[in-house]
């Protein structure tokens, strides 16, 4: 009888795996759906994008780490977010990173903030409008290439260097 | 309870799948039954952990060839770049859950991998690319290259190593951890040789054992397309060069 009890458990066993790896594959066959990170305890709905400082530092250099950082993270994106590279040039596929909730874009949003981080800055998640009003760019999500997608690294870079008020609230 | 473990096993294998794909051709350690030396091929024997108590290695860890010229890991034979979710790629290494050691000391497995001579650098693990800055060596043929201790943790402020602990208890940290909550890193031990068990190798690779001369600060493209990060015990990374402002209409 235990004998049968333990055969029974096995199989269970080997059902249990198979239908996890059923409900997997799809999501590791297309690369568009592979994302590494949990986000188990992410909230969707809330809209964050992030802002960068650091006492002491230029513009031109923020500027600099702020290219470099995003560069870097360009690699981390899914097909879905090369895609709206190809269509918006790298640094409008990046912006929609910062802006956007959507899991495709956590990725590569952690990764410029990691990388940023490691080269000493502070990082500030706000939501949407409050970055859109601290940068004072209206609708980011429209900047096509150019000189508007320069402009909104440019207000980062500025933000960056400027010296905040003693009790900066940025940070949610 | 036995079985609710039994059960979370099951499960964290296809799981493990989805979130760090092993490649099909990828170099992956031997044990002392499959082992049998050829002076053509090189040899990496690296110390990694934590073993988390289990007989095999619990995640990833990847190296990778990467070109001196261009920096660039897993080139194909017309020097494309792939990445290491494409098949056939003959160019990387990976310590994996299946992966059992030569031998295991203080919670850290000895892993013996059988490669392609050439420059190598630890790429990342668990889902993490090291493209921030990792370790580099060269693997010569005929030799096995001792790398040292790889420290594998998540910086989540709870790892034992002092380097991946400070990582995770800044408040950035937590920030990132919304969008990232795996992000991972890792911390080189440099490479000693009296650390290695010599009576753990393969006998026809006792005499050819030598340190790798490890090469710091190395950074790379993104092979994993995954969350980039920098190793711990590296320090800050340093500041990229100034860029002026564009005048209006550049």
């Amino acid at each position: 009888m235990m004998q049968f009890l333990g055969v029974k458990k096995q199989i269970l066993r080997v059902f249990l795996c198979i239908l996890a790896m059923i409900i997997v594959y799809p999501a590791y066959a297309n690369p568009s759906l592979q994302d590494r990170s949990d986000t188990s305890n992410m909230n969707p709905s809330v809209a964050r994008s992030a802002l960068f400082h650091l006492d002491g530092i230029s513009e031109d250099v923020a500027r600099g780490d702020l290219l470099e950082c995003m560069t870097a993270s360009s690699d981390a994106l899914s097909l879905y977010s090369r895609a709206s590279s190809a269509d918006y040039g790298l640094v409008g596929s990046l912006i929609g990173g910062l802006l956007g909730s959507a899991k495709t874009n956590r990725l590569r949003n952690a990764s410029l903030q990691q990388c940023m981080v490691l080269r000493g800055y502070r990082l500030f998640l706000v939501d949407e409008q409050v970055w859109l009003q601290i940068l004072r760019v209206n609708d980011a999500l429209q900047l096509k290439t150019g000189k508007e997608q320069s402009a909104i690294v440019d207000a980062l870079a500025k933000f960056a260097a400027t010296p905040l008020p003693d009790d900066a609230v940025f940070r949610s | 309870m036995t079985w609710k473990i039994s059960l979370l096993r099951t499960l964290a294998l296809p799981l493990l799948f989805l979130s760090h794909s092993v490649p099909a051709s990828a170099e992956r350690p031997v044990t002392l039954e499959q082992f049998s030396y050829s002076a053509d091929q090189g040899y990496i024997l690296v110390w990694a952990g934590p073993m988390q108590g289990r007989k095999t290695f619990p995640g990833f860890l990847d190296f990778m060839q990467a070109s001196p010229e261009t920096g660039l890991t897993t080139r194909n034979d017309n020097g494309e770049l792939r990445t290491i979710n494409a098949r056939a790629i003959k160019d990387a290494a990976t310590i994996y859950y299946e992966s059992r050691p030569l031998a295991v000391r203080d919670d850290m497995g000895l892993f013996l991998i059988a490669l392609k001579p050439g420059r190598w650098v630890i790429g990342g693990a668990n889902g993490t690319a090291l493209t921030l800055g990792s370790y580099a060596f060269e693997a010569p043929a005929a030799v096995v290259t001792y790398v040292g201790k790889v420290i594998v943790g998540k910086e989540d402020g709870a790892s034992q190593v002092p380097e991946i602990k400070a990582r995770g208890m800044s408040p950035e940290s937590a920030l990132i951890r919304r969008s990232a909550p795996a992000i991972t890193t890792l911390v080189l031990r440099r490479p000693d040789i009296s650390d290695v068990p010599m009576e753990a190798l393969p006998s026809t690779l006792r005499d050819h054992l030598m340190s790798a001369k490890i090469e710091a600060d190395v950074r790379f493209n993104n092979y994993l397309s995954g969350v980039i990060n920098r190793a711990a015990d590296l320090g800050p990374m340093p500041h990229a060069a100034p860029v002026p402002r564009l005048k209006d209409g550049g």
